[in-house]
């Protein structure tokens, strides 16, 4: 997607100042400005090249526009216009301010967050794991940089994979994998099972990032050397328990239950994922 | 907790008069065993005392020769064998007959049986609870889970099964398992570890289960959240075989009286326990019914006339009191009463046997070590779900 000249933004949306580009990644650019009634926001403008992206596009925007809640970014406006004889998609959501979660553990030296900052991440994306899930969506993708850090909110974004569990899959059956991130995905999207998914695809996500926070590294990633390693690990490999690192017994029941390869034996649910946060003894 | 009767040959009357003598029981009425016509007669009479009123279609084999199955309304006009079967058109016409001619509490769907799960199974599972689910919006809709031990012993495909079992639009499963080697008692611990395991991420997925084709060792599956079980008065009623369902070549059950026994979970015909109560261990067999007061209280069981009339009864009687006291614990808790409760057989049988009482060839005692082993490993490795039931 080529670049968009400021002027040609000012013209489309003369509701919105534009201040910086702040994202460009495949057919998706994205900009902070101010808007004359919603004050800062983001303005996301999406070219998909095909039908199926642009179906994508549209299941996010129709799926983010029913996400009202503190842990989601909030949609003003979306629509198609034209612009520069293609059709293309814009949506004006809130503009969330501070680091993606990704970004903060790249800076920090040892990769690892405290306890209490592991405990007040996890718990808010499985609060807004709640909610997805009384809507019967599976975000699919919750990984670091998905993941935005404000002051004294966490914010769940980028809902492109998004599976809506009543509607029919945009993968193709034939597909080797369903859409994913190595090194976070479960493995039934690893597999392209798709009967299979479920929140329990999520938990086990969130198991993977509960795990990368408090120790600083991914446990299927870690010492390899190629995406087929890392499969292979989250396929086959139980990661070394967390007790060996010093953590009490409590956090290895969390990372069980979330990281069983059989989704039937995962926690079955965003609530119950809460409830077994809950227990784990933070202090010892 | 209920404790329902699967309708085998001959029970429409016990049936009727186990509905009458208890609240909150059911039935799930047998194509194989009683004509349509009978059926819809007595379904009537059945529904009485908030009796669950349940049909199994049996769809076990879709090749069947069975007359009774066949002369069920939704297998009119299908030849499984052509490319004129339609598997949505005949899910429709089960739920069809299920809901309007036997006004069932929920509606069981047809599940083929297999003992090798493969895509295409599964796929046809699924595509029935799917058609269900678009068709049924006030009842419950039970899938129908038909395997032979191979397919449960097999982990990694029984384990898919459950995967997807779970995530499927239906709000329970109607599970019917092969033992393994067609043994009535399992003493394959991996086999009933796997029960257990599967059962368990059912019921936390929101499901219920109904055990069909239930026994006295169905009882353990109360650790793991199973609140329905279904049992009847012959063997072929009390473990699942799919031969029965295929063919009319099939081999009768011997039909010879036997009491079971509560207390030691075995069962005996009426020589052994006089032998038994002579050499003055009558005080080891109970609990008494009102079906077994007799026998027990005699000094020779061997005198009482006490034929297959009251031994199904009692039968039934026993199991339903064992399941049903189960209800007042917390359902998370069970597993510890069961365990206790495998316990206490555990040590009635060692006292039959140190007193040199011949358990015979249906004594529990052969089963007890394997069942209580794998009802050890279920809690180790799964503790904390069965803590979430």
């Amino acid at each position: 997607m080529e670049d968009i000249s400021t002027a040609k933004i000012k013209d489309l949306f003369p509701n919105i100042e534009i201040k910086n580009r702040i994202g460009k990644g495949g057919q998706k650019k994205v900009y902070e400005g101010i808007h004359n009634q919603y004050g800062k926001i983001a303005l996301k403008i999406i070219c998909p090249s095909n039908k199926a992206e642009k179906e994508r596009a549209l299941r996010e925007i129709s799926v983010a526009s029913k996400l009202n809640a503190h842990f989601f970014a909030k949609l003003y406006d979306y629509n198609e216009i034209e612009l520069e004889n293609k059709k293309v998609i814009y949506v004006v959501e809130e503009f969330i301010p501070g680091m993606q979660l990704g970004e903060k553990l790249i800076k920090i030296k040892p990769n690892r967050l405290k306890k209490q900052e592991v405990k007040f991440i996890i718990e808010s994306i499985l609060r807004a794991l709640v909610i997805t899930e009384e809507k019967h969506l599976v975000h699919r993708d919750i990984k670091p940089t998905n993941i935005i850090i404000n002051v004294d909110r966490i914010v769940l974004i980028d809902f492109g994979i998004v599976r809506h569990l009543d509607e029919n899959s945009l993968t193709a059956t034939y597909a080797r994998h369903g859409p994913m991130t190595i090194g976070y995905a479960a493995p039934e999207q690893i597999n392209n099972e798709k009967r299979k998914i479920s929140i329990r695809t999520d938990l086990f996500s969130v198991g993977v990032l509960f795990y990368e926070l408090l120790t600083g590294e991914n446990p299927f990633i870690k010492g390899t050397s190629s995406w087929e390693e890392i499969l292979n690990n989250t396929l086959k490999v139980t990661p070394e328990p967390l007790v060996n690192q010093g953590f009490d017994e409590s956090f290895d029941y969390f990372v069980e239950a979330c990281l069983q390869k059989h989704p039937h034996r995962r926690l079955p649910s965003a609530e119950k994922a809460l409830k077994l946060l809950k227990k784990i003894n933070w202090e010892a | 907790m209920r404790f329902l009767l699967q309708q085998g040959s001959r029970m429409l009357n016990l049936i009727e008069e186990f509905i009458d003598n208890h609240d909150k029981s059911g039935v799930i009425l047998s194509p194989r065993a009683c004509e349509r016509d009978t059926m819809e007669r007595y379904v009537e009479r059945f529904r009485k005392n908030n009796a669950i009123i349940l049909f199994d279609p049996q769809f076990y084999d879709p090749r069947t020769d069975i007359d009774k199955i066949l002369s069920f309304p939704y297998w009119e006009r299908y030849d499984f064998q052509t490319n004129t079967f339609n598997l949505i058109d005949f899910c429709h016409k089960v739920i069809e007959y299920q809901i309007n001619h036997l006004n069932v509490n929920s509606v069981i769907i047809p599940g083929r049986y297999t003992n090798t799960v493969s895509d295409s199974w599964l796929e046809m599972q699924y595509k029935f609870a799917e058609t269900a689910s678009t068709v049924v919006s006030d009842k419950d809709i039970f899938s129908t889970l038909a395997l032979g031990a191979d397919a449960i012993l097999n982990r990694e495909g029984f384990d898919t099964v459950i995967d997807e079992l779970i995530n499927f639009p239906i709000q329970g499963v109607y599970f019917v398992f092969e033992h393994p080697d067609n043994r009535f008692l399992i003493d394959n611990e991996d086999f009933i570890y796997a029960i257990l395991d599967a059962t368990l991420s059912i019921n936390l997925s929101g499901k219920s289960v109904i055990i069909g084709y239930s026994n006295q060792q169905s009882l353990i599956f109360a650790a793991s959240g199973v609140e329905l079980i279904a049992s009847g008065n012959y063997r072929n009623v009390r473990i699942f075989d799919h031969n029965i369902f295929s063919s009319k070549e099939t081999g009768g059950w011997q039909k010879n009286v036997w009491y079971f026994d509560g207390n030691s979970l075995g069962e005996y015909q009426k020589p052994r326990l006089s032998l038994a109560f002579k050499r003055g261990l009558s005080s080891h067999f109970g609990p008494l019914t009102s079906y077994s007061k007799n026998l027990l209280e005699s000094d020779n069981p061997a005198n009482v006339l006490w034929g297959e009339h009251y031994a199904f009864r009692h039968y039934l009687e026993m199991i339903n009191d064992l399941w049903i006291q189960l209800e007042e614990i917390s359902k998370n808790q069970r597993y510890n009463a069961i365990k206790d409760f495998l316990i206490k057989i555990k040590n009635n049988n060692e006292k039959l046997i140190e007193k040199r009482f011949n358990l015979g060839e249906r004594g529990f005692h052969n089963v007890i070590e394997p069942t209580i082993n794998a009802l050890d490993a279920f809690i180790y490795e799964r503790k904390i779900d069965i803590e979430s039931l």
